[in-house]
């Protein structure tokens, strides 16, 4: 089940219609996010990123840094909007390497590894503010929500990341 | 490096990962302490004069002990009661205002469903203003 390789246009310019196709994925991300607040952890933006990243390559980054904005406009300036600058664009920029011959079990295993590693990756900041022993208990207490977004990352991915590719792809070459 | 030897190895990463993980999380993870304990809770009100109350109590974790003495209420949700009332005050949402607390002068970590409490532990909920810093 391999990916097919995508025509590159990363390092070229964007053009208008990529730009429409993501922010549209973008405010998909965000929907996505809000939409299921009420479960702890369980969301599509790393689904989102990687689909994304599958079909554009590096210019999903612009469809990460307009979800991160987003966050930030609605939650406000702090730890908790901050660590999302580098927290999601590490997932698209880990996923590069997928680009060429990655399964949707690799996608999946991936978004897992993301989801579980998640916690750890946004108590970094705390090192500097409250210690490493205060970080490392922060970090513990969401051990138990690492472990969902872990399960959650990989069924969500597994699942679905071959049809919206698939989707995705058709919207981007329809384009062309 | 064929596709099915990458998998496997992201695969066998992945299972390490959980494992060390939760052996961690095992070892670091505050316990619960059975037996009658007294805690001091202490209630920084935005209007009004601030609260002290000693309670002593069997439970575990601090949301029982709290409710016990009919502290705190608020609203259910996936991660426990997410406190809303403290000692008679509201917080109002439109206001940015939310309870915070501070367990033997640092910053809670847990809510209070996962909050466990020893016996002496001095809790001091205060109403905060703003959601930014």
């Amino acid at each position: 089940m391999s990916s097919r390789s995508t025509s590159d246009t990363a390092g070229k310019k964007m053009s208008v219609r990529e730009l429409a196709e993501l922010s549209l994925l973008a405010a998909l991300m965000f929907a996505g996010k809000e939409a299921l607040s009420g479960i702890p952890n369980v969301h599509p933006v790393a689904l989102l990123i990687l689909v994304c990243t599958a079909v554009y390559g590096w210019k999903a980054l612009y469809s990460v840094t307009v979800f991160v904005l987003l966050e930030i406009a609605v939650y406000g300036v702090g730890m908790w909007t901050l660590m999302y600058a580098y927290v999601w664009p590490l997932l698209a920029a880990l996923s590069m390497p997928l680009r060429r011959d990655g399964t949707r079990l690799m996608y999946a295993l991936l978004a897992a590894f993301h989801g579980l590693a998640f916690g750890a990756l946004t108590s970094i900041p705390y090192v500097f503010i409250v210690g490493f022993k205060a970080e490392l208990a922060w970090w513990a207490a969401g051990v138990p929500y690492d472990l969902i977004h872990c399960a959650s990352n990989f069924v969500i991915v597994l699942l679905l990341f071959e049809p919206l590719r698939k989707l995705v792809q058709r919207l981007h070459d329809y384009s062309k | 490096m064929n596709k099915k030897k990458k998998t496997i190895i992201m695969a066998a990463a992945l299972a390490v990962f959980i494992i060390a993980v939760v052996i961690a999380w095992a070892v670091i993870k505050p316990g619960a302490v059975q037996g009658s304990k007294r805690i001091t809770v202490e209630v920084d009100h935005l209007e009004g004069k601030d609260g002290s109350f000693i309670i002593l109590t069997d439970e575990e974790y601090l949301r029982g002990a709290l409710e016990q003495e009919g502290l705190v209420s608020g609203e259910e949700s996936a991660y426990g009661l997410f406190v809303t009332t403290v000692d008679g005050e509201t917080a109002d949402d439109s206001q940015e205002q939310w309870w915070g607390y501070t367990v033997n002068g640092e910053f809670a970590e847990y809510g209070v469903d996962e909050q466990p409490i020893n016996d002496g532990d001095v809790y001091v909920f205060t109403l905060n203003v703003g959601y930014s810093w």
